[in-house]
């Protein structure tokens, strides 16, 4: 009996062993990317007058347990909302404000306030992730309009097809703040682009959002669209070539943010 | 110098009064333009769930005041999506409670108790929304259920033809097993929902495991989806007693949903819609 229990001791140990091996082995497959550094990101905010970036400290947290692979649905809800009310406070920090005077209860003072109603901003997401910054934006302004345009990604040639719009009629009287979350060729924002210019729309009173971004949808818009806007939380340093991705990336922020995917498919998406 | 004055006042009392008595044929006018819409007695209601066992109408005394203040075209912009919310909040909660519940024995500080609960986890319910108006209840839906997955089809109604047109659907892959609520605030020739549910059907959705949520039907909309469908529920918050023929439009409706809550269309424009 106590050879047996040794032979069943020996081969539980071998199992262990070749499963640890195994395991590092899968995950040495994996590539492991860096952030840009400060000075590349300072580089990019002298070549482009109108582009923000996010400070760091307020988006590191949030933003790497959006990035991992393991969080869970509502976790990601929750986090990408505590981020993209980060940015949409960015934004409206942006509109022109005009001075006047009020008072406190002690004593006068100088106001400095937005100079549009509520109602003359204008939130325009494209569908269909861009529809989850409609969230946090009506919590801050609660009487923005809303307009949409939606617009897919074919797969194959991962160039995107505009398929539907729905905007306010006076949109060319509006601060406009477009929305979406990544920014990776820039091909999907150029063709939004283009729709509210159609409208109307100025270029300076447009104001595009978007989570992650990289520096060829930076460098294409601005050089299409030299006077508007663009406010991101993070440049990841590489877009995928073949499938259009950013790495290190969200993965598909629209599946993971409305829960249209199997989890178990997350990591195979991400790669 | 005193005639003048007199000549002066004279001419304005006649533009005055002029005024006055156009302004009153105006209104006369209007008065007999803008019909007075009466809402279905509690008979009618009762008859009609009597009729559809799987339709739930809320009751009268939670959605008075709410709808009141949604359907008033006056409304702004931040009155009608506030009310909206607390209604489409009332209406998920309400399908909620339709969902399959398993009972457990669980235990409470002073001792066990019999537990009724949701038997789904919260990634098995998925709510599916009928762009673009359907999109509003999302704001609700995902503070009630913050695990639930999100689906979404979109369907626009040709103006002219008030035929209902598909483009585009995203819904979860596994969405055959899932608990769906499927979403539009009107439901009115019941073109859209059918053609919504239809898509659900061939994705390997089974009737009885959805629930389609409405603000306002009418029941033309009802028969229509009841016959296509007899085992999904409706729950919805009022019927509306006419359906406008030439333009498919509920009376006395909310307007068009859609451009109301997103914001689409200028104030004044909401009374021409209807």
């Amino acid at each position: 009996m106590f050879k047996n229990l040794l032979r069943i001791g020996v081969s539980l140990s071998l199992f262990n062993s070749t499963y640890v091996l195994c395991k590092q082995i899968k995950d040495e497959k994996l590539p492991h990317y860096h952030f840009l550094n400060d000075q590349d990101l300072n580089k990019l905010l002298k070549k482009h007058q109108n582009l923000s970036i996010i400070d760091r400290t307020y988006t590191e947290h949030i933003l790497s347990i959006i990035r991992d692979v393991e969080t869970d649905t509502v976790e990601f809800r929750k986090s990408s909302d505590r981020l993209i009310r980060i940015l949409i406070e960015q934004a409206i920090s942006q509109i022109e404000k005009k001075k006047h005077v009020k008072q406190s209860p002690l004593g006068y003072y100088d106001a400095h306030e937005v100079k549009f109603e509520d109602e003359e901003i204008c939130f325009v997401s494209i569908l269909r992730s861009g529809n989850a910054f409609l969230f946090e934006g009506l919590k801050a302004v609660s009487g923005a309009s809303i307009g949409q345009i939606l617009i897919q990604r074919n797969e194959d040639t991962a160039l995107p097809s505009y398929l539907f719009q729905k905007l306010p009629s006076n949109i060319k009287d509006q601060q406009v703040i477009l929305m979406d979350p990544m920014l990776a060729t820039g091909n999907s924002a150029t063709l939004a682009l283009r729709i509210l210019k159609n409208q109307g729309v100025k270029q300076e009173n447009v104001t595009f959002l978007t989570l992650v971004s990289c520096e060829q949808g930076i460098d294409k818009l601005f050089r299409e669209f030299p006077k508007i806007k663009i406010i991101t939380a993070q440049v990841d340093p590489i877009l995928l070539k073949d499938f259009n991705y950013l790495a290190p990336g969200i993965g598909n922020f629209g599946d993971r943010y409305f829960g249209t995917i199997k989890k178990s498919q997350q990591s195979v998406q991400q790669q | 110098m005193f005639k003048n004055l007199t000549k002066l006042a004279c001419c304005l009392g006649l533009l005055n009064g002029t005024f006055v008595v156009c302004s009153q044929l105006r209104n006369e006018n209007g008065h007999n333009r803008n019909e007075q819409y009466n809402f279905l007695s509690e008979n009618e209601l009762n008859n009609l769930m009597m009729r559809h066992k799987n339709l739930w109408i809320l009751n009268r005394n939670q959605t008075e005041h709410i709808l009141s203040l949604m359907r008033d075209t006056n409304a702004d912009i931040v009155t009608f999506r506030k009310n909206a919310d607390r209604l489409i909040r009332i209406l998920m909660e309400q399908a909620l409670c339709h969902i399959e519940k398993k009972k457990q024995i669980k235990q409470s500080p002073l001792g066990f108790y019999e537990s009724n609960e949701v038997k789904y986890n919260e990634e098995e319910i998925c709510i599916v929304s009928i762009l673009r108006s359907g999109n509003a209840f999302l704001n609700e839906g995902l503070r009630v259920i913050s695990g639930a997955s999100i689906g979404q089809i979109l369907i626009q109604r040709n103006e002219e033809t008030s035929m209902p047109k598909y483009f585009f659907e995203k819904l979860p892959e596994d969405i055959n097993e899932q608990q769906i609520i499927l979403v539009d605030p009107m439901l009115g020739t019941g073109g859209s929902a059918s053609m919504a549910l239809k898509v659900l059907q061939t994705n390997g959705v089974k009737e009885e495991n959805i629930i389609f949520l409405t603000l306002v039907s009418c029941e033309q909309g009802l028969n229509k989806v009841f016959k296509e469908f007899p085992n999904i529920k409706i729950i919805t918050a009022q019927v509306d007693p006419v359906l406008i023929q030439n333009i498919n439009y509920l009376a006395p409706g909310i307007g068009d949903f859609g451009d109301r809550y997103f914001g689409t269309v200028k104030k004044n424009k909401c009374g021409l819609k209807l």
